[in-house]
């Protein structure tokens, strides 16, 4: 039971998705989520206008606020013409890590466990 | 017996992928109200912006997690980023923007780096469950640095895999983007061998465990199954095992789950 189980679960990923966007599981459903929000007082942006830019903001430490057009709606991002796409790739080529023998010419060595400055 | 049904399934995994795709199939029919679903993301971000998180690795389920294998309870892992927002109407505000690595609609071997709401995040929610890193202040500076700059978009590889080894380029799926983007920031660096010899030295994957019979057939059904990338093991970097590494090397300030009625420590 527990090998059909396993089985189950890795198709499982792959049918729903994982990383799957809302444009696969969503898509039918989106051109009327702005409306449907909005009636139901969840949203403050009445327009459902799509994000045209997002500047991060650097301010840890305290309480932020969240306001205005950050109360958000569902389907207007990845859906609409504002969304930023980037494509670039890096080598499909695994690195050579470092192993004590034999010692590979490209490898890298690893730098030290992770720490905070 | 119990390998014949793993090879039913698997055949059956087959003929699904374009279902999966067309966004109309069950999975579609099976999305969650769109109140609740825009309620819950205002709700996770209010959460964060009370904490003052400028920066935050978030996580949603978007599949039933009693079919989740062992060790995996988040399909999906963003970073949320709080953002001065302007929208094509004028109207501004301040909240959270989500940078994801998604899957191609049409191409699912394939992935691209979207920018999205807190809303379309959960819109592929299955369960509201939403597992929040939230790391060390001057960690989410580092963190800032690298996304804002070409370096997130250089750790990209389009090249996609469910199961995708976080320590080899190879193939690379969106918990294994946001590993590396977490390792260009702690390392000061934006070298993919210095990144993949740091994860291969340091971070720990989940183990899936999977036979022979499973790798052997999976690839046909869709190359996004392969473990080509891998070995005897396989080994992804989950939600879980970002959250582990981070708490192991006191990178995290906090770690939880929201739910839509509570706020629970995360015990993965």
């Amino acid at each position: 039971m527990q090998f059909v189980k396993r089985t189950a679960g890795f198709a499982a990923l792959f049918l729903v998705g994982a990383c799957a966007s809302p444009s696969v599981q969503h898509a039918t459903q989106s051109a009327d989520h702005s409306a449907q929000a909005t009636g139901h007082g969840v949203s403050a942006v009445a327009s459902g206008a799509a994000t045209v830019s997002a500047v991060p903001v650097m301010a840890a430490g305290s309480v932020l606020a969240v306001t205005g057009a950050a109360i958000e709606e569902v389907g207007t991002g990845s859906l609409n013409a504002g969304v930023e796409v980037f494509e670039a790739g890096i080598g499909a080529r695994p690195p050579a890590t470092c192993g004590p023998t034999p010692r590979q010419p490209d490898c890298v060595t690893p730098d030290g466990p992770p720490r905070l400055n | 017996m119990k390998r014949l049904i793993s090879l039913i399934m698997l055949m059956l995994v087959a003929c699904l992928p374009f279902q999966a795709g067309a966004g109309s199939s069950a999975a579609g029919n099976s999305v969650l109200p769109v109140a609740e679903v825009a309620t819950f993301a205002n709700r996770v971000q209010q959460d964060l912006a009370a904490r003052g998180a400028s920066v935050a690795i978030v996580a949603r389920v978007g599949r039933d997690p009693s079919m989740l294998p062992d060790g995996i309870r988040y399909t999906h892992v963003g970073f949320w980023v709080y953002s001065r927002i302007t929208r094509a109407d004028g109207s501004t505000g301040m909240g959270y923007r989500v940078y994801n690595l998604y899957q191609k609609q049409g191409n699912l071997t394939r992935s691209e780096l979207v920018q999205d709401s807190p809303a379309d995040f959960f819109a592929g929610a299955q369960v509201l469950d939403a597992g929040v890193i939230i790391p060390d202040p001057r960690l989410q500076r580092k963190l800032l640095e690298v996304i804002a700059s070409p370096t997130y978009a250089a750790l990209h590889n389009p090249t996609y895999s469910v199961l995708a080894n976080p320590g080899s380029s190879q193939f690379q799926n969106c918990t294994e983007h946001t590993l590396d983007v977490l390792m260009a920031a702690i390392y000061d660096t934006r070298d993919p061998r210095r990144i993949k010899a740091n994860i291969a030295a340091y971070f720990e994957p989940q183990n899936v465990r999977l036979n022979g019979l499973q790798r052997l057939f999976a690839p046909a059904a869709s190359q996004a199954l392969t473990t080509a990338d891998h070995g005897p093991q396989v080994k992804t970097a989950t939600f879980g095992s970002i959250a582990r590494f981070m708490r192991a090397n006191d990178l995290a300030s906090q770690v939880y789950r929201v739910t839509p009625d509570r706020v629970v420590g995360f015990a993965g």
